[in-house]
């Protein structure tokens, strides 16, 4: 099977189907129309001849039988004829026998006569051997009594004239006058002059020039008679010795059946008495009961289909090589640039980007060509410039990595020099940054630490000597930078225990996804010393400042209440003024002690659901007395539906007591002040006015400062501290809330508080604000 | 201040190391017509509690004491049964609220801050007390 994979193939072979295909089917078609006329042109011929051979054998046999009517006729045979039956005599024979051998000289092809009498007895003929046989039994006697006849004589039993093979030629011999029979005579022919005539060469001693049927071979003409036996047989004119073989051969052929049984003449192609394949035509001579048949051997009468059959053959061969020739040029002229395509296509792969292929057609695959020569050209540039971008690129990331090495060893340097402990744990706590600050500090090395799990290296206590292990775990959970009290001891290698503040954070990456988390630790030893040092102070202080404070208040007291003896006026006057500075110092102190508090960060937080309103009529209740010694009018109004707050009440009450009493000892006498509670979205806001005082402009930004007081309020008030608001907005700050204020002097003062509805977180502490 | 109900004489057991205010809380109770009975150190107060035959109607306790801080002498008080009962006032300086919790836990009937009184506020307060027992 051929594989149709090249071009060349598949071209090769449609042109060949294209073209051959057609040409063969035209040749088998005119081979075969050919073969049909020829047929028929080789049937009509042998029917021409056929039947001009029928002619001449008839021509023949007038010729024969126009002779025996003149012998018939001829007076002086039937004289002595009758004479001699009168009266025999050998001498009337004799000269009847010369006379009819006389006769006979003029006639070629007459063999020899007999006459015959009535009773079929030889009574004379050319040759005396003959007479006195008997033929009354033979045909040719019965019939020639009656009229002319003639008649075959094959292989009779009666030889006559020493043959076997002969016409005869009857005639009745009649009496002038009467018409009576008076005997038969029969002219004996012999068969050379219808052999001659059948192969043609009587037509050539006539002269004619060609009488052979063109250059047949095997041509045959012959006569068979009604016993199918041959009896007249030329053949070629050089096998005379044939002869003998052929005549009285049975010729049981299709012709000779057709003819004698169904009176049909024949044209067809059949086996010969040769057992040769032959075409043949027949006529029958029913008068005489013969067959002419002309003969050819289909073979011979073939050979020009033969030959047309090879010339067509070769025309066709010729052709197809012609074909395939012009098939395999073409087909070269287009698979020989895709080829070439293809390898250009190879040693460019290969890396050759200079390589240009050579197509010149105009055709579509020389587009191709084209195309890909630039495509090439191209892509070399393009590669160019690629490597040009990549030794660009190639240098910049160099710059790049060599900048961040730099800024790595920068930043490496930084974290190595913090000199507070520094450590980063990844996503799953694992430590990933162990600075020297931590390792001193925990006393564990990095390179013990890096990769492990934090928790082993990084135990915590609390105060009270609780495990407090979550803490970093806590500092990563919360999404918040997250602060932890200073309550935190870690514990060393060397299970010391050290205090330390932690400051935590989440590491996110550029996408803000967590990455882990860094803590700060620091050693807060000195700061916990300091601190305690101050909470001693502040207790050292408050007792000893206090007590003397305490003795001066309640001896004042005394005095005044009368229990050392009535007092003059201005012995009162001056106990007073004493109480009233001691008054001064007892609230400085207080409020020092607060602000200690409150900046130790030591300060409770223990936050409750409060009445918000409740508190603040609370506080107002207590300062009522001094609003009406004053003939104040107080206000307060209240959104209806407030909820309850998670605050501090001691913390929250002392910023109400401040604001309210800073209302009321700001504001004149008769003057208003009003307190509105109300709630905005998740805050509820505290609004505390008055039409008092006022703060002047240019101090509104110092007024939450410590030991402020503006111009105006210490001439109303010389007896104050300055620290009220400060500690009011520290407190409202620790409780998530905020505080502001709006003030014109000489108008009022409008305070706001805003407190939020989710209240404010508890927080541990150690000391609660006091007075 | 003499006040108009009739009652026998109020004897109050006064605690106070600072010997200033002792003075001055002594006289004012006298005045008051309360008998004081002072005692300058948790010690001597304990003492005198154990061999008394007339156990005081209050105790009047300074929280920060020389010898022993309150919540001490409160636990002693509480352990007799025979003192136990004996109302008791801590007036102090300061104290964190959480010993205030443990002190009221322990039963005493009343804190102050001493700057924050006066004397006769404080004394109406535990009469008011001792009235209720």
């Amino acid at each position: 099977m051929i594989k149709l994979q090249s071009i060349r193939i598949k071209l090769l072979f449609i042109f060949l189907l294209v073209s051959l295909l057609p040409v063969v089917i035209l040749g088998i078609l005119s081979i075969m129309k050919t073969q049909t006329s020829l047929k028929k042109e080789i049937f009509n011929k042998l029917l021409l001849l056929s039947e001009a051979k029928e002619g001449q054998v008839f021509a023949f046999l007038d010729s024969i039988k126009s002779e025996t009517i003149v012998f018939s006729s001829d007076s002086f045979i039937k004289e002595s004829l009758k004479t001699n039956i009168a009266t025999p005599s050998s001498d009337r024979v004799e000269s009847m026998n010369n006379y009819l051998l006389e006769r006979k000289k003029l006639y070629e092809t007459l063999v020899g006569i007999f006459i015959m009498d009535t009773e079929g007895k030889i009574v004379a003929s050319t040759k005396r051997e003959e007479i006195g046989k008997d033929e009354r039994d033979d045909k040719y006697f019965m019939e020639g009594k009656k009229s002319i006849y003639v008649g075959d004589f094959m292989g009779n039993k009666h030889p006559h004239f020493g043959l076997d093979n002969f016409f005869v030629v009857t005639s009745p011999l009649k009496e002038a006058e009467t018409g009576k029979l008076i005997g038969v005579i029969a002219n004996i022919y012999d068969t050379n002059k219808l052999h001659n005539i059948l192969g043609g060469e009587f037509q050539l001693e006539k002269g004619a020039l060609t009488a052979h049927g063109g250059q047949a071979n095997t041509l045959e003409v012959y006569l068979v008679n009604k016993e199918k036996k041959m009896f007249v047989h030329p053949h070629d004119i050089n096998e005379k010795n044939h002869e003998k073989h052929f005549m009285g051969m049975i010729i049981d052929t299709l012709p000779v059946k057709k003819c004698l049984e169904n009176q049909e003449e024949t044209e067809a192609t059949y086996k010969n008495y040769d057992g040769t394949e032959v075409t043949g035509s027949s006529m029958c001579l029913t008068k005489e009961g013969w067959v002419l048949i002309t003969e050819i051997s289909t073979k011979e009468a073939f050979i020009p289909i033969m030959e047309m059959k090879e010339t067509i053959g070769l025309i066709v061969i010729i052709f197809s090589l012609g074909v395939i020739l012009t098939a395999f040029f073409f087909a070269q002229k287009i698979s020989l640039p895709i080829r070439k395509l293809h390898e250009a296509a190879e040693i460019v792969a290969k890396g050759n980007l200079d390589y240009q292929v050579d197509i010149r057609t105009e055709d579509e695959i020389g587009q191709l060509g084209n195309a890909f020569n630039l495509m090439t050209a191209d892509l070399k540039k393009y590669l160019g410039e690629l490597e040009k971008h990549k030794t660009e690129l190639e240098k910049k990331v160099k710059e790049r990595t060599e900048e961040l090495e730099e800024t790595k060893n920068k930043d490496e340097a930084i974290l190595t020099s913090i000199g507070e402990a520094v450590v980063a744990c990844d996503k799953k706590g694992r430590i990933m940054l162990f600075n020297p600050a931590a390792e001193e500090l925990t006393g564990f090395l990095s390179s013990e630490t890096i990769g492990k799990e934090h928790q082993k290296y990084f135990k915590f206590e609390t105060e009270e000597g609780k495990s407090a292990n979550d803490v970093v775990k806590d500092s990563i959970k919360g999404n918040k930078k997250t602060k932890k009290e200073n309550s935190l001891f870690l514990i060393k290698k060397n299970n010391q225990k050290i205090p330390v503040a932690i400051n935590g954070g989440v590491i996110k990456n550029s996408k803000g996804e967590e990455i882990g988390c860094v803590s700060v630790f620091r050693d807060i030893s000195i700061e916990r010393e300091i601190d305690q040092m101050k909470t001693e102070f502040v207790s050292v202080a408050s007792h000893q400042l206090r007590t003397p404070l305490t003795a001066m208040k309640w001896f004042s007291e005394m005095l005044l209440s009368g229990d050392a003896g009535k007092l003059n006026k201005e012995q009162e006057k001056f106990i007073r003024n004493i109480d009233q500075s001691n008054e001064r110092m007892i609230s400085l102190v207080n409020s020092l002690l607060n602000i200690a508090r409150i900046e130790s960060g030591r300060i409770i937080i223990d936050p409750c659901p409060i009445n918000l309103e409740k508190l603040i009529r609370e506080v107002i209740s207590e300062l009522k007395r001094e609003s009406d010694r004053k003939k104040q009018t107080l206000i307060i109004s209240c959104h209806p539906r407030l909820p309850k707050v998670n605050i501090d009440p001691k913390l929250i009450r002392h910023v109400y007591m401040n604001l309210l009493s800073n209302a009321i000892k700001y504001t004149q006498d008769g003057g208003e002040i009003s307190v509105f509670i109300s709630r905005k979205d998740d805050q509820i806001i505290s609004q505390i006015s008055d039409n008092g005082l006022g703060i002047p402009e240019k101090e509104h930004s110092q007024v939450f400062q410590k030991f402020f007081r503006c111009e105006n309020a210490v001439r109303a008030q010389p007896n104050g501290t300055g620290l009220g608001l400060y500690l009011v907005k520290t407190i409202v700050e620790s409780s998530s809330g905020k505080i502001w204020f709006k003030s014109v002097e000489g108008k009022g003062t409008t305070f706001w508080v805003s407190l939020p509805l989710s209240g404010t977180l508890a927080k541990k502490g150690e000391v609660t604000l006091e007075g | 201040m003499k006040d108009n109900l009739n009652k026998k004489t109020v004897k109050m057991l006064v605690v106070e190391d600072e010997n200033l205010l002792l003075e001055a809380i002594t006289r004012k109770l006298q005045i008051n017509d309360i008998t004081a009975v002072p005692c300058a150190c948790g010690k001597k107060a304990i003492k005198y509690l154990h061999e008394t035959n007339e156990i005081p109607d209050a105790v009047w306790l300074d929280y920060y004491l020389k010898d022993m801080d309150g919540l001490a002498f409160i636990k002693i008080l509480k352990k007799n049964p025979l003192l136990a009962d004996i109302p008791v006032v801590v007036v102090s300086n300061s104290a964190n609220p959480q010993k205030v919790k443990k002190m009221f836990a322990l039963g005493i009937k009343e804190y102050f801050l001493k700057a924050e009184f006066r004397l006769e506020e404080i004394i109406a307060i535990v009469e008011k007390i001792v009235y209720k027992q």
